[in-house]
């Protein structure tokens, strides 16, 4: 399989704290991976990374075959990595369609000359899209909501639509970071239908999760993440004997159910 | 007298709503007191007035060029200096700052190369039309006509363009905007060139129906602020109301007080209105606009 997604060598550090310690990680093409560790192990800190929200001090990030280390968010969002966040970040004055409008990827109508150039085709593309937003808004049982603004939706419903946002916009790289933490079971079922349309689309994605029968059902493998490095890597039942796994949990409220 | 006063609030309304429109455009996607948005309205009028009178092009062509120009002075400013100081991490109060001494350096530059006095487009006073008891000339029903347009201009790129999307999603957050892939900078470039036309576009009506001088733009900038303020920034319904509302009160108000007191009661009504609702006009519903 193709390699989609390589990090290695990656150090960051907030000031004295070193967050990330000689990071590697190679992430291939359709590939589900779970990725645990306990609070503080550094997992959004590497999803920023990957995404381009901080810099690292050292190491390289390739995607696909391309350095992408110093490029920013937006470059790298436009190459095909999505991004969910703990604490859910929409566009909360705007309405939910056209959330899901602004996260399609087309972007040969960005100016408006392009568009008005050749308005058939626009026109004939964002009728698509708005169809694809509505099969997207089912998903999520808000196909009678598509006028509200982001901002009125509930807590589970903004988490939803922000994993709506990444199937329209097809990335290759999904990083999803706690996409089930907070919801309600009904709401986790959802969030779960729009997880496996990612997967049937082929493209990678990344979980950070804690819920562990979740990531059995979904993932390929799992990462297991302490103190800035990769401890482990395979799946969840060998990770529960692993003696570094357990040691860094020892203390730590979670639990490996 | 009641009706004139009128057609002068509605002329007056129009150039606001130019200023404004542009001060606002500009404001929602780069969040800062654009103050030197003052300058390219004084600037495309005496710009105008340079190409139309010393290089010869016939008015209506000096203003489309003076207008582009004033566009690419909105995107050079931004790149010079606003771009610059935000890379080095200075805050909205340093870019106000720096934009006020941006307008002041303008304003002096303007005043050595044309002078302090008012100059007028020539041919002078153009034909007006009387009913009524009020008249119009024809650069004022150009002027109305030129508001509406590029109102309902922005009205369609806002609620019918790709690019009025990528807007509105900078205007809510440049952060977020780049996550979802947009060239954040180009979209404010945009606005910033839009925004700047408009301005330049405004001074020039200003000075084609009572001359230019170089202070012109300061008076024009600060009702343009008002307006955007009143009518909520961002709302595009929010600032054509508040348009009209002030430049009919500015006009009315000489019925009830000395005209040295026209500008004391506009901002008397901007802190009645702000006093009573902080967003201005704009209701919760209409702020999603921009």
């Amino acid at each position: 399989m193709q390699v989609l997604l390589s990090a290695s060598g990656i150090f960051k550090n907030f000031g004295r704290a070193e967050v990330l310690r000689g990071l590697q990680i190679e992430v291939k093409r359709g590939e589900t991976i779970g990725l645990m560790g306990p609070n503080g192990a550094g997992k959004t800190t590497l999803f920023n990374v990957i995404s381009g929200f901080i810099l690292p001090d050292r190491g390289k990030v390739h995607f696909l075959g391309r350095d992408i280390t110093s490029d920013p968010p937006y470059k790298r969002a436009r190459s095909g990595i999505y991004r969910t966040f703990q604490r859910v970040r929409i566009a909360e004055q705007m309405t939910i369609m056209d959330n899901l409008l602004l996260a399609f990827q087309d972007r040969a109508y960005e100016r408006p000359m392009s568009a008005l150039c050749r308005i058939r085709d626009w026109l004939a593309l964002e009728h698509t899209w708005r169809r694809r937003a509505f099969e997207l808004l089912k998903e999520m049982n808000l196909e009678s909501e598509k006028g509200r603004l982001a901002r009125d939706l509930s807590y589970g419903q903004q988490k939803l639509l922000s994993l709506a946002l990444g199937i329209a916009s097809d990335a290759k790289l999904m990083l999803l970071d706690e996409p089930l933490a907070g919801l309600s079971s009904s709401m986790v079922d959802r969030a779960i239908n729009l997880i496996k349309i990612m997967v049937r689309k082929r493209s990678s994605i990344i979980i950070i999760e804690h819920n562990t029968s979740f990531l059995e059902q979904m993932c390929d493998y799992v990462l297991f993440m302490a103190q800035g490095q990769i401890l482990y890597q395979g799946n969840l039942q060998e990770l529960r004997e692993h003696p570094g796994v357990l040691r860094s949990y020892l203390g730590g409220q979670m639990e490996l159910a | 007298m009641l009706s004139q006063a009128v057609v002068n609030g509605l002329i007056a309304a129009s150039t606001y709503l130019l200023v404004a429109l542009g001060f606002s455009l500009i404001y929602t996607t780069s969040r800062f007191f654009h103050f030197a948005h003052g300058a390219v309205i004084t600037l495309g009028a005496y710009l105008a007035y340079s190409i139309n009178s010393q290089a010869g092009v016939p008015l209506l062509g000096a203003a489309v060029i003076s207008v582009f120009f004033c566009g690419l002075l909105g995107v050079l400013m931004n790149h010079v200096v606003y771009n610059r100081l935000l890379r080095k991490g200075a805050g909205s109060l340093v870019l106000m700052l720096a934009s006020f001494g941006i307008y002041l350096i303008f304003e002096n530059v303007t005043t050595i190369i044309w002078g302090a006095s008012t100059l007028g487009f020539s041919p002078g006073l153009p034909s007006s039309i009387c009913k009524w008891h009020a008249c119009i000339t024809r650069i004022h029903i150009l002027t109305l006509a030129i508001a509406a347009v590029s109102w309902v201009f922005l009205a369609i790129l806002f609620a019918r363009s790709r690019h009025g999307l990528l807007m509105r999603a900078v205007a809510e957050s440049r952060e977020l905007a780049t996550a979802y892939g947009i060239k954040t900078h180009e979209i404010v470039d945009a606005s910033f060139f839009i925004g700047s036309a408009f301005a330049g576009l405004a001074g020039i009506l200003m000075a084609a129906d009572v001359g230019m001088t170089p202070t012109m733009g300061l008076h024009a900038l600060m009702m343009g602020v008002v307006v955007a303020i009143v009518g909520g920034i961002g709302s595009l319904r929010g600032l054509l109301l508040a348009s009209l509302l002030v430049g009919l009160v500015r006009h009315l108000s000489i019925f009830v007080v000395g005209s040295q007191w026209q500008d004391s009661i506009v901002f008397a009504l901007l802190l009645v209105v702000l006093l009573k609702s902080p967003w201005g006009f704009a209701s919760d519903a209409a702020a999603q606009e921009v």
